[in-house]
């Protein structure tokens, strides 16, 4: 960032941005994840409204609804740790709770991940893949779009965990990380809504 | 204070250290540079080689339209593979790794810092890595093209299920390896476009406020938030087009279920956005150039940015123009072409703003300004036809016609090769620190202007007599083999040589002054903008002093002052 410390001789004044730099360049990330959800769930409606009421997965295979709901209970639940963590790094005594909560968010995600990968072991194991046919693919595109999110985002959270451990995790970054989880949670529940209930 | 001292670690700067003006290696400096001017650069040269490919492609195909099934030196006789992978790559190279690259990036790159008053980017690192990404996308392009079967040649717009397997396109490799490569390119562009965002919303010099900010650089911003808003639909479609291409779902074939217009909303929901993507930053440096030659103040600044930001949001819902005949509901397409002509108002609108700074001027008429000055008037016919292909009627005959080819060619050309020459003639003394050659910029400027009148000109006409785009030989269509249609083509094709012969004196004349140029003081054309405040060529760093703002950019001849002109960053006395 342009602060002007780093100029010799700049004037000293004016250049402190009111938003930290990271947290902007989320925002405008998820215009884009956005978009691109918005387009699959386009895609999804007028794919199924052309099969004209034959929308099912093949053969007896039954998607796992109740389990995905209890999957989507961890990860609301997250959603609510990531925020009270991002809370708490403000200020210097909520450090450790800080730490804690990222923690339980790490981990509620991943749980999640790794549910969904196993009913996806699941279903493929009964036939239901990419290729078997229209429903699947749809299903794996979209459902599999956000699982890849999730996994990116767990990921870089763990990483920011590490530096927060270290002490070298700026409030600015958490705050970034903050948005785009909560982006990858609040999308999910209308992405369950849509493909489980279709 | 703590949250700041917080931000500045985020973004990474602060290992950059632009306080200790360190001597970098050549390989730092310039082959994995964090300063945005020498990723500008790079921008700049890569975008100009891709261009320099490009068109000698559009020789290729344009010998074969004019002369069908003879030998083209140096190609030899044009097989219609050939034929469809060289169309094919030149409208993804001259639109995806020309235009977008040399207007948004290289200008975007070079100018946001310069003229905002900071030192750099927001996120260097970032920006390096969109470089690298850019250049890896150019080269996957590339060997698209040398693979077994050949490279793709299903058009820039790649329809399924014509692209969708290779059971129909033949390229089993060159498909897939295209789409890859578009899709890195518009990761290139993502991070591109969030340092850009994120370095106007935090490191303005003090003082400049919204309306104090440089047009060009509201344009490229706009253009950035447009591509970001637009690119993310596509993204969805060219995943769904790689499965299809490679594991086989069946997304977009009617057989098993998908449906292939599904693909057409995709993509034409990007690709119209992103006609304007390219659109507002070349209107951005025409609105640099004509004040400064014209020592007027930018006729109407605030009407030239709500227009661009309402041609911005107008282009999200015009889309389905592109697609009058692909069988989409006739009521859907009365609104799509209400809105289209509603779309053309605010351009035009941005016209007439521009002939209005220009009105009652003393036009200093340089190279750059002849430039400009040709932009608005070959955009204007660009616009116009438009207007024909907008309203369905029409369309529905024109479309797919040399027509078309010749509409969009009327506003590319202006935008991608008018404009930035443009700019390129005007801030080459900020670059290199040295003038090119007036007399053969004017030169240059004729030898380019009159040719590409006479290649699209004569196309228009024999579009409207019926010839297809996509047709491999004209000839094979009776009713097409009429002595002036074949007169017509041909003409554009010379046309063509003659306007390629041409840029060659544009490179000599760029490379030999980039070295033994007329040497240029820090603000040759006396401009107001801040990056005329550094030294040219600006040093690691930019400015020796961060400059505040503290007036508007286009305050020229402002009466009761001495000079014409009045800096932004000069303190009201
Ligand atoms: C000013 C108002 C404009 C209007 C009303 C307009 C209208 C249209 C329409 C209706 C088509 C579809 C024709 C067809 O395929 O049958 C079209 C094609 C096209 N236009 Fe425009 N246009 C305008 C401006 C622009 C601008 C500014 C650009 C570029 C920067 C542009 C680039 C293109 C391209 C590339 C195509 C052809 C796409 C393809 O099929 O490959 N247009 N235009
Ligand atoms: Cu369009």
């Amino acid at each position: 960032m342009a602060t002007a410390i780093n100029v010799p001789g700049a004037l000293p004044r004016g250049r402190q941005p009111l938003i930290p730099s990271a947290v902007i360049a989320t925002l405008v990330l998820i215009l884009t994840e956005v978009m691109y959800f918005c387009a699959l769930i386009s895609a999804f409606n007028v794919i199924r409204a052309q099969l004209f009421g034959n929308w099912a997965p093949p053969g007896d295979v039954r998607l796992p609804v109740a389990a995905t709901a209890f999957n989507t209970a961890l990860l609301l639940a997250s959603g609510v740790t990531v925020w009270l963590s991002a809370r708490a790094y403000k200020y210097p005594e909520g450090r450790t709770k800080a730490q804690l909560l990222l923690l339980v968010t790490i981990t509620l995600g991943a749980c999640f991940v790794g549910f969904q990968g196993y009913e996806w072991v699941k279903l493929v194991q009964y036939g239901m893949t990419m290729r078997s046919g229209i429903f699947g693919a749809t299903f794996f595109m979209i459902i599999g779009s956000h699982g890849i999110h999730v996994l990116a985002a767990v990921l870089v959270m763990a990483f920011l965990y590490m530096r927060m451990l270290q002490g070298r995790l700026s409030l600015g970054a958490l705050q970034a990380m903050q948005v785009f989880w909560l982006f990858v949670v609040g999308v999910w529940p209308i992405l369950y809504r849509l493909v489980y209930f279709a | 204070m703590a949250t700041q001292g917080h931000a500045a670690a985020a973004n990474g700067h602060d290992a950059h250290g632009h306080g200790d003006h360190h001597e970098l290696s050549f390989v730092q400096k310039y082959i994995f540079p964090l300063d945005h001017k020498i990723i500008g650069m790079q921008y700049l040269f890569t975008g100009i080689l891709m261009g320099v490919i490009g068109a000698l492609m559009s020789y290729a195909f344009r010998m074969q339209m004019a002369f069908p099934g003879k030998a083209v030196p140096p190609f030899g006789l044009i097989t219609p593979e050939f034929y469809n992978s060289m169309v094919t790559n030149h409208g993804s190279i001259m639109i995806f790794w020309f235009a977008m690259p040399v207007l948004i990036a290289a200008f975007g790159n070079f100018l946001i810092p310069l003229m905002i008053g900071c030192d750099d980017m927001v996120f260097p690192r970032v920006n390096r890595l969109s470089y690298q990404i850019f250049l890896l996308s150019a080269i996957v392009l590339i060997a698209s093209m040398f693979v077994p079967g050949g490279g793709f040649g299903g058009a820039w717009t790649s329809y399924p299920p014509l692209s969708a397997s290779s059971v129909y396109n033949q390229t089993p490799y060159g498909a897939p390896m295209w789409l890859f490569a578009v899709a890195l390119e518009f990761v290139a562009f993502l991070l591109g476009g969030i340092n850009f965002i994120t370095t106007l919303m935090n490191s303005r010099a003090p003082g400049m406020k919204m309306y104090n900010i440089p047009i060009v650089i509201w344009m490229i911003i706009i253009a950035s938030i447009l591509f970001m808003a637009s690119v993310g639909p596509l993204i969805a479609g060219a995943v769904m087009l790689l499965f299809d291409q490679t594991i086989g779902t069946g997304f977009f074939d009617p057989v098993r279920g998908g449906d292939p217009v599904l693909w057409q909303h995709l993509f034409w929901f990007f690709g119209h956005p992103e006609v304007y993507v390219v659109l507002l930053p070349a209107m951005g440096i025409v609105a640099e150039v004509l004040p400064v030659f014209a020592r007027k103040k930018l006729f109407a600044y605030k009407t030239v940015l709500w227009t661009a930001i309402a041609t911005g949001v107008l282009s999200f819902v015009v889309w389905a123009h592109h697609q009058f005949v692909a069988g989409i509901d006739p009521r859907m397409a009365n609104i799509f072409t209400v809105t289209t002509l509603l779309i053309s108002v605010p351009v035009t609108e941005m016209l007439f703003v521009y002939i209005g700074t220009l009105y009652g001027a003393s036009i200093q008429l340089t190279t750059p300004m002849l430039f400009a000055i040709a932009f608005i008037a070959e955009f204007l016919i660009g616009g116009v036809t438009g207007i024909f292909l907008g309203a369905s009627g029409s369309d529905i005959y024109f479309h797919d016609t040399y027509f078309v080819l010749a509409h969009f060619h009327y506003t590319f050309i202006p935008i991608a090769v008018i404009a930035v020459f443009a700019g390129i003639y005007y801030w080459f003394p900020k670059m290199f620190g040295r003038f090119m050659n007036d007399f053969w910029g004017k030169v240059h400027f004729w030898g380019t202007a009159i040719p590409f009148n006479g290649i699209f000109l004569p196309l228009f006409y024999t579009g409207a007599a019926g010839d297809h785009r996509r047709s491999f030989d004209l000839l094979n269509f009776p009713e097409l083999r009429q002595p002036n249609l074949i007169f017509a083509r041909q003409f554009a094709t010379i046309s063509l040589l003659v306007m390629l012969g041409f840029q060659v004196i544009f490179f000599i004349n760029f490379f030999y002054c980039m070295f033994r140029g007329r040497k240029a003081g820090a603000n040759p054309w006396n401009a107001n903008t801040l990056e005329w405040v550094a030294p040219s060529p600006p040093p690691h760093g930019n400015f020796a002093e961060l400059p505040n703002c503290h007036r508007g950019p286009y305050e020229y001849s402002v009466p009761g002052r001495e000079s014409d002109y009045w800096p932004q960053n000069e303190p009201a006395t």
